[in-house]
């Protein structure tokens, strides 16, 4: 359980091996190189590249990669796992298709250059199937439509709006002796669509009267012939364009095999990137170049021995200074790391700082079970996540997660087994013939839920002054002894005074057992109290400031109770978890046990657990993550480090075995 | 003879009833808002990335708990049906109460807050944590409401 020591690594070499010792740094993994700044003594003689061009020029080659994998993703039939994992591949075969990049970066151009050909047909049939949109209303129309006029006449075509009156249009015209005949094409709920037939030396005035009504022209001029014709023109236009796609897809399709070649491309030319930026970290001259970094304690010797026998270096090693900042790893045994995750998403711990996980994993995994507290359930995750764990191969994080689940799934069997609760009470219910029979070990919440109050109150109690010892610890760390007595025991008095007082007004605490330790709370408390009133404000100035600060602290008790208060979410979320479970069953067995009753127990019973146990996973998540986070770490926890980001390969598919 | 009224036509059940009717109702009607509210919001976001279906569902999700604990206090108050004097039908009546009110606000109003959290997912998804925080707060109270409403009928 702890924050990995950090030496600090000075690497000179020559320049000729700098590309072979950056590739070997970068293959084992365990240094993060710094930026190093030149000393301005030595500025005429060492210098940085800047790698812009080189830079730009290798992302402009991932992009093209990543477009091509998105394309072509879709085509690929290969199984896909149900948590992504990189490939593993050997370094013979990463290099055979390295050594082929050029071919596959032209693969991949080629693939845009499909991909936006598809893009561009799709469109003109997106095109197309609006013009036909714009020329069925016009079917029934009987001329050839790029006929505009005869020898007396010029033929418009147009629509009005559905309000326009047309016969008073019609008999308006009439009346003013102009020579023009509508002809109602069509009409829909918007407008008509009218063609007007009009004579040659009135056409002005007509066209006039026409559009004081609403009339749009529509101009035909890219069609010829009936309207009919052009349609289907159009339609064996887009069949031919889909044509056309279906046979672009299919080259498509054919490219989905070299998916692994460019995904592997696109790693290689992330490494590449990688290498490209931490060069620019590193300081040369024209023979030498030296680079800066921090390696964990204990691979650092085993580091520079294989340093200095490859290539001719010096490696100087050091402890990091008093008050300088080296980036944080952590190392935790099995049941402590699970948590690291959890502990990330809050802060990572800094570099000087008692790493929480090993002590606060066993916590967050009790209250999880507690919340869940359903035997059965505990059972299904418990199997999943230890199939998943042990059998299927799974990123670092990713099985972190797993394993912590895996974990919450036993304690979650644990409690459920403690209050008789297996997917609510299917086992008394179905073998015993009674749902209302008790099979716990300890006691059954629903019947007791005060008790059940208590105890997780009780725990409360325990996780808050576990977090005051975290808080000693870290002073032990700092070689804050006084501190310890001031900030940490006195608390410690302080609060059991408090508990001790207010043990017997608690619903559920057996009277005998708060009476031994009730009458010890008085005292407790206010030697307490005196101790924090004199030590809390003594980093105040002024004596109206150590006082202020003394009294204020006191206010503290109020932030206590309602921490301890906060973990009776621990009773309620486990009640709400094998009420609903009970009531599902209930509800499951009300058809009784015919042959539909049965069916209908196992789908009610299949579905409703389901989402009992969903629901309640996710809360018993949240809600024990806040435990930590709230009640815990606010005793001790501080954070903020820098996680430890060492120089290796990142890479998004593959995985390059040594 | 009012009391043989009250027994003979099952008065302390009908109040227990309300009790129960009153515990779901508004801890349900409070859920119901207060995930619409954090879903209107987290549909946005989804629509502009859907990648961040998962950490916006979760938050969503948080509101939904006061509708449980308003069913688990209907269902336990049912449980105690069955001929019930007047009295008791009234305590129960009066269990049902803090949590469906306290239910019902906590629920719109984490609802909210919840729906602001989904701001900090758009913004910066590694900050989900954060919000879910920052909504939890508000959950407390909900708790506390049905831990009162436990106790309450645990005496009866």
């Amino acid at each position: 359980m702890a924050v990995v020591p950090m030496k600090k690594m000075s690497l000179l070499g020559l320049a000729d091996d700098k590309i072979r010792i950056l590739s070997r740094l970068m293959e084992i993994g365990v240094v993060e190189i710094n930026d190093l700044a030149i000393e301005e003594s030595l500025d005429y003689l060492f210098d940085k590249d800047v790698n812009d061009n080189e830079i730009s020029d290798i992302v402009g080659k991932i992009t093209s990669c990543e477009r091509a994998i998105k394309i072509i993703a879709p085509y690929d039939n290969r199984k896909k796992p149900l948590f992504s994992v990189r490939t593993e591949l050997s370094v013979h075969d990463y290099r055979e298709v390295v050594f082929k990049r050029h071919e596959v970066l032209a693969k991949c151009r080629k693939i845009m250059s499909l991909q936006d050909e598809i893009v561009s047909k799709k469109n003109a049939i997106n095109r197309n199937h609006n013009n036909i949109d714009n020329l069925k209303p016009w079917t029934p129309l009987q001329i050839p439509v790029d006929t505009t006029t005869t020898t007396k006449t010029n033929i418009y075509h147009g629509t009005f709006p559905i309000i326009a009156d047309l016969n008073e249009l019609i008999s308006d015209i009439d009346e003013q002796k102009l020579l023009c005949e509508l002809y109602i094409v069509n009409e829909d709920s918007d407008q008509y669509y009218v063609t007007a037939i009009m004579y040659k030396d009135d056409e002005k005035a007509i066209l006039q009267n026409l559009k004081r009504n609403g009339f749009s022209i529509i101009n035909f001029s890219q069609h010829k012939d009936m309207i009919e014709d052009n349609i289907k023109n159009i339609h064996k236009d887009n069949e031919k364009l889909q044509d056309i796609i279906d046979n672009k897809e299919k080259e498509l399709k054919q490219f989905s095999i070299s998916l692994h070649n460019i995904e592997v491309v696109f790693d290689y030319y992330s490494i590449r990137k990688q290498m490209e930026l931490a060069d620019e970290e590193i300081v040369k001259s024209k023979r030498v170049f030296m680079l800066e970094g921090w390696v964990p304690a204990d691979k650092a010797e085993i580091l520079s021995e294989e340093l200095h026998e490859k290539w001719s270096v010096d490696i100087s090693l050091r402890d990091p200074l008093d008050e300088e900042e080296f980036p944080v790893l952590l190392s935790n045994g099995f049941i402590g790391d699970s948590t690291e995750g959890i502990t990330a998403m809050y802060a990572t711990p800094k570099c000087r700082e008692v790493d929480p996980n090993t002590i606060m994993a066993p916590f967050f995994i009790m209250f999880f079970g507690l919340m869940l507290s359903d035997a059965g359930y505990g059972l299904v995750m418990a199997i999943a996540c230890g199939i998943l764990y042990y059998r299927i191969p799974l990123e670092e994080i990713t099985k972190k997660f797993i394993k912590l689940m895996m974990l919450s799934g036993v304690a979650t069997i644990f409690w459920g087994a403690l209050f008789g609760s297996w997917f609510g009470n299917f086992i008394p219910l179905i073998f015993l013939g009674d749902g209302t029979i008790d099979i716990s070990i300890w006691f059954d919440p629903i019947r007791d839920p005060e008790y059940l109050l208590m105890w997780s109150l009780l725990f409360g109690v325990i996780h808050v002054f576990v977090g005051l010892a975290m808080r000693g610890a870290n002073f032990v760390k700092q070689k804050k002894y006084l501190a310890i007595l001031f900030d940490v025991v006195s608390w410690y008095v302080f609060f059991l005074g408090a508990t001790f007082v207010v043990m017997p007004m608690v619903p559920g605490v057996p009277a005998n057992i708060a009476a031994i330790f009730s009458p010890y709370g008085g005292t407790l408390l206010i030697i307490g109290a005196i101790t924090l009133l004199l030590t809390q404000g003594r980093s105040k100035k002024g004596i109206a400031g150590k006082i202020v600060g003394g009294l204020s602290s006191l206010y503290d008790l109020v932030t206590f109770m309602s921490d301890v208060l906060s973990y009776s979410r621990l009773l309620a979320m486990g009640l709400a978890t094998s009420v609903i479970a009970t009531i599902i069953n209930d509800m499951g067995s009300m058809g009784g046990w015919t042959i539909i009753g049965t069916i209908a127990f196992i789908l009610i019973f299949a579905f409703g657990h389901s989402f009992n146990f969903a629901i309640n996973a996710l809360g018993a998540y949240v809600h024990s993550s806040r435990l930590q986070y709230i009640e815990f770490f606010n005793k001790f926890y501080e954070g903020g480090g820098k996680p430890f980001a060492p120089f290796k390969r990142q890479t998004k598919y593959v995985k390059i075995k040594n | 003879m009012f009391g043989d009224y009250i027994v003979s036509n099952n008065l302390g059940d009908l109040f227990a009833f309300l009790g129960a009717a009153v515990a779901f109702l508004f801890a349900g009607i409070g859920s119901a808002k207060g995930v619409s509210i954090a879903g209107e919001a987290g549909s946005g976001v989804v629509a502009e990335d859907s990648d961040k279906f998962v950490p916006v569902m979760i938050l969503e999700a948080l509101p939904s708990t006061q509708g449980i604990y308003g069913f688990v206090i209907a269902f336990m108050i049912f449980s105690k049906i069955g001929g019930l004097d007047l009295s008791q039908g009234l305590f129960l009546l009066a269990a049902g109460l803090p949590m469906g009110f306290v239910g019902m606000f906590s629920g719109i109003y984490q609802g909210r807050v919840a729906a602001a959290a989904i701001g900090i997912v758009a913004k910066r998804s590694q900050d989900m944590v954060k919000g879910i925080i920052l909504t939890l707060m508000v959950e407390l109270f909900a708790i506390f409401a049905i831990l009162v409403s436990i106790l309450m009928i645990g005496k009866v």
